[in-house]
């Protein structure tokens, strides 16, 4: 099906991005958003076909962890077995249906059904059958072991599955995105783990709008003008000027970054942070371990503030935390968002961190609301059928710079590209300014 | 003075009461709500302590105490203050117009009083109406009231939350 009715119109996909570089023009059709046979193909031809974020190492640090998740409407089980090796199981029973693990986090030697008491362990493998001499001979238990997702990848700790299986390699998928993943990672030299709590929150706004939003820093001096006040009020500048440390990256395959605040800010700008003796000579430390261990230039990205999106929906938001986006309905998004810590971080540092997180971010922040409500106000204005167009052409005309909206088209062409099963755009491009280099 | 986190010893229940403290934090925190349901919020941070806490932790572990459970809220009074004048400016923009809200408290629990610390908990449900359409918020609260005089100030004020996530809700962008 390549056409889908928005009301009274019918649009075909290939009309629903307009992409004109030479022009200068760049427009995406509101129905994209506001239609449900449009979410349709996005589950077949994007969610079915996607990496798709599932949960960091951390989250099962020791044998027999779990945590529960669903990823595209799948109800998965993210578990460390006995063997210490992470895997992405399908939390169904083999033989009726029902969920065997009816926790959202815990540990477990084995997973025993409440409906007829299947048991399994924790790799999956089908352990215990009530009453076995019931079944037949051509009953194979190796054969009734949990599901795992077809294909399961990990970049530095981070879990994604797939459900296609001739899917390519998820390092290849992540492509250009991974320097910047290694710059979250590598904000502590020992790495980073995830908090234990889940922030969960719906918006009632197309999913799209929310991956725009992880990759657009046009809105934060007009929208989150009141943070920007409060911080200012407390001696801290977040700069938005461009400075040479202000750009937005297409990264190619639809992934997507921006860097809008001057390299020294980021989380650190913390009014918190910055009064403590204590909590400045550990920054001072972990910067010194930094430059040790990956050269100064590679260091001075470590504290500077940093947005990624992979592609389709998933955001690092500042370094600081991890977002999964899913739609539910053309006008309603489920979000599920991790803090991300550096592992073995001082303890005032990491009170410091958490404490000022909170503060921008999340939904009772002095900015996240202001996304929310923006969103929504967007989805309801798509009720203005007339109005048919979005404009994203910011940029186009230059070298892209953080708040222009270059790394947005770029999720758009994929999209375009994915919703028109057009594999060849699967391919990196170059990206159109100098990312950091590989140590 | 208690360590954020940390309760009083429990209040034995064959223990009487000062007369009247029931009565006089009931009141108490009956005109809190009404200030916040009036959007007084300069005179509804008069209520607090200097160095007050306010702190709304995240819904899927409401008991959780930051670092390791990060809030959806933690403010110190610097922050609440600020918090307050984002809502006021009219550019908080979750907040405007501003919603019409109604703060229900009941069973106020006077779990343990040590020395002029009184720990206070009550279940609550906050309605928000924006644009004519309905949010709630339910919980319990945590109070550590301070006796001053005759009067009480809040020294710390957490609402947990009980609805697991914020599907409905989005957002807290009002004061709970």
């Amino acid at each position: 099906m390549n056409e889908h009715r928005n009301g009274a119109a019918s649009m075909s996909l290939q009309d629903l991005v307009v992409d004109n570089p030479q022009q200068g023009i760049f427009r995406v059709h509101r129905s994209a958003m506001t239609s449900q046979e449009v979410l349709d193909l996005e589950r077949q031809r994007i969610f079915e076909r996607s990496w798709l974020y599932v949960g960091h190492e951390s989250e099962v640090p020791g044998h027999g962890d779990f945590r529960r998740r669903e990823i595209a409407g799948r109800p998965l089980i993210l578990l460390r077995g006995s063997d210490g090796t992470v895997r992405v199981l399908q939390n169904s029973c083999r033989h009726r249906g029902a969920m065997v693990c009816r926790l959202d986090a815990g540990s477990a030697d084995t997973f025993t059904c409440f409906y007829h008491g299947w048991t399994y362990d924790n790799k999956g493998a089908l352990v215990g059958v009530p009453d076995a001499q019931g079944y037949p001979d051509s009953f194979d238990r190796a054969e009734l072991g949990l599901v795992p997702a077809p294909r399961v990848g990990n970049y530095r700790g981070f879990y994604f599955v797939n459900f296609d299986a001739q899917a390519e390699d998820l390092g290849a998928y992540l492509g250009e995105s991974r320097t910047f993943i290694d710059l979250v990672v590598e904000q502590s030299p020992h790495g980073v783990r995830l908090l234990p709590n889940t922030i969960r929150y719906g918006i009632h706004a197309n999913w799209k709008l929310m991956s725009e939003n992880s990759l657009d820093s046009y809105h934060v001096p007009v929208l989150h003008q009141t943070y920007l006040q409060y911080m200012a009020q407390q001696g801290v500048s977040v700069s938005l000027t461009p400075d040479g440390s202000s750009w937005g990256l297409d990264l190619g395959r639809g992934h997507g970054a921006f860097s809008g605040l001057a390299r020294s800010e980021g989380f650190y700008g913390s009014a918190t942070a910055r009064q403590s003796e204590a909590t400045q000579r550990e920054i001072e430390r972990i910067r010194r371990e930094q430059v040790e261990r990956y050269g100064q230039e590679r260091a001075d990205w470590a504290p500077g503030r940093i947005n990624l999106l992979v592609y389709p929906n998933f955001a690092f938001v500042g370094k600081t935390t991890v977002r999964s986006i899913w739609p539910v309905s053309p006008g309603y998004t489920e979000l599920s968002v991790w803090t991300v810590v550096p592992v073995d971080e001082d303890a005032q540092v990491l009170a410091a961190r958490v404490n000022d997180i909170p503060l921008f971010q999340g939904p009772g922040g002095f900015a996240t609301p202001d996304d929310v409500e923006a969103l929504e106000s967007c989805q309801a204005g798509f009720a203005a059928r007339e109005v048919a167009w979005t404009d994203l052409s910011k940029g186009m005309h230059r070298a892209p710079q953080s708040g222009d909206e270059d790394q947005i088209r770029g999720f758009w062409r994929q999209w375009h590209a994915d919703m028109l099963e057009r594999p060849s755009w699967r391919q990196s491009r170059e990206p159109a300014v100098a990312t950091p280099r590989q140590p | 003075m208690m360590a954020d986190g940390e309760s009083p010893p429990r209040q034995d229940s064959t223990t009487q009461l000062p007369i009247g403290m029931q009565q006089q934090v009931e009141q108490f925190l009956y005109r809190e709500a009404a200030l916040l349901d009036a959007w007084r919020l300069e005179e509804w941070l008069q209520l607090f302590t200097p160095e007050a806490r306010y702190i709304v932790p995240s819904t899927d572990f409401p008991e959780g105490q930051p670092p390791e459970y990060p809030a959806l809220i933690d403010d110190d009074l610097t922050r609440l203050r600020g918090r307050v004048t984002r809502l006021l400016s009219g550019r908080a923009h979750r907040e405007f117009p501003w919603s019409r809200t109604r703060h229900f408290i009941c069973s106020v629990l006077i779990e343990a009083v040590d020395g002029d610390d009184l720990a206070v908990t009550a279940p609550f449900i906050v309605y928000r109406f924006r644009h004519g359409r309905p949010t709630q918020y339910v919980g319990r609260y945590l109070y550590t009231l301070l006796r001053v005089g005759d009067s009480l100030k809040i020294r710390r004020k957490r609402a947990e939350l009980d609805m697991g996530g914020l599907w409905d809700q989005g957002t807290v962008s009002i004061l709970l």
